[in-house]
């Protein structure tokens, strides 16, 4: 998941387009060396552990990762993509009222 | 006369003492089988991490599990309480650990975990204790399907006569229809299973848990609008998901363990 979104986020550096991060590990310390050991470059809410983190629990998130799409409205256009298909929605989304 | 009635009384002390100690508490005697199996599980884990780190394309000997070990002391510990519902966390674990103990059985439950399902679902149906087998159970829908499980939840929800079972059976039939980013067809099947928790058994503790999932079933489906996501970063700066409105944006809730 990491290393293509790494690359997924430097593909689509000069797109208006922005990968947030939901972080449910149990500390901000352990989010701040988790991001430099695997050099994350885009920005990370630290929510909190499983069962903690208040955006986690009001969004139902049960299973992590867990992968919602918004087009440019702010609309719920995709659940649960992954890697390659993930970059496909966001691109089919970024070419959108163009 | 007297002396006998002391005599009796001391007696019937040293009898209660002796049904009080642990030894003779069948939960106490479980615990002490599955806390051992934990740490003997968490070191083979531990274990296989070290080898991953010299060969990364290892795969764990399961062989070698200590799931193998212990499925029979669990096994004859819950035919030793067959029917009683001392029983009941047994039987769970052995349908929570059967598949890391029989060979073969990566993607299905294998013969000793569907009895301990058949178990826990018409011999203990109408005890109150198998209130904590329910999040098992659902569980289970990924390796025995929806069309085991959601019966087996609705003959306990039928049988037992505990108002907080029969709620917290139902919710539980909702979260095995529901499932992880669900499709419309399936939203279809929850929801309702949900609103009749709330309405039904508005005071149960499964009412407070439906509660979530049904925010998500009215305001995170494909084609709504995202609601207000706040937040602060790695640094303590605060993000809001409005203040990204213009863009494509992916949230992806995640930890790096």
């Amino acid at each position: 998941m990491i290393p293509h979104e790494r690359e997924m986020v430097k593909r689509l550096a000069d797109k208006p387009f922005t990968l947030l991060g939901i972080n449910s590990d149990e500390s901000r310390s352990v989010l701040q060396k988790k991001m430099a050991e695997h050099e994350v470059n885009w920005p990370c809410i630290h929510d909190g552990s499983p069962g903690q983190g208040p955006v986690a629990k009001k969004w139902n998130v049960r299973g992590w990762p867990t992968i919602y799409v918004l087009d440019k409205t702010g609309t719920i256009r995709h659940r649960g993509l992954r890697d390659k298909e993930l970059e496909e929605a966001v691109v089919a989304l970024l070419n959108e009222g163009r | 006369m007297l002396r006998l009635i002391i005599a009796s009384v001391f007696w019937a002390w040293v009898a209660l003492a002796a049904a009080q100690e642990p030894a003779n508490d069948p939960g106490a005697e479980l615990k002490a089988i599955t806390d051992e199996y934990d740490k003997a599980a968490e070191a083979f884990w531990e274990q296989f991490e070290k080898t991953r780190e010299e060969k990364k394309d290892a795969e764990p000997d399961m062989s070698k599990h200590p799931a193998r070990q212990f499925l029979p002391r669990v096994e004859a510990f819950a035919k030793k309480h067959a029917g009683q519902p001392a029983a009941i966390p047994a039987l769970c674990w052995i349908i929570e650990n059967s598949q890391d103990a029989v060979p073969g059985s990566e993607d299905k439950l294998p013969a000793v975990g569907e009895w301990a399902f058949e178990q826990i679902t018409t011999v203990h149906a109408g005890q109150k204790e198998v209130a904590d087998a329910l999040r098992t159970l659902s569980r289970s829908s990924w390796v025995l399907g929806e069309q085991k499980v959601v019966p087996a939840l609705e003959r306990i929800e039928s049988a037992n006569p505990e108002p907080g079972v029969k709620a917290s059976a139902l919710f539980y039939q909702g979260v095995v229809y529901h499932g992880y980013d669900p499709k419309p067809e399936a939203v279809a099947k929850s929801r309702p299973l949900f609103e009749r928790v709330l309405k039904e058994f508005p005071d149960s503790e499964a009412a407070k848990k439906c509660e979530p999932f049904l925010f998500e079933i009215n305001n995170l489906q494909v084609g709504m609008k995202a609601p207000e996501l706040e937040g602060t970063d790695a640094e303590g700066k605060t993000i809001t998901l409005s203040s990204l409105r213009g863009q494509v944006v992916v949230l992806d809730f995640f930890g790096f363990w």
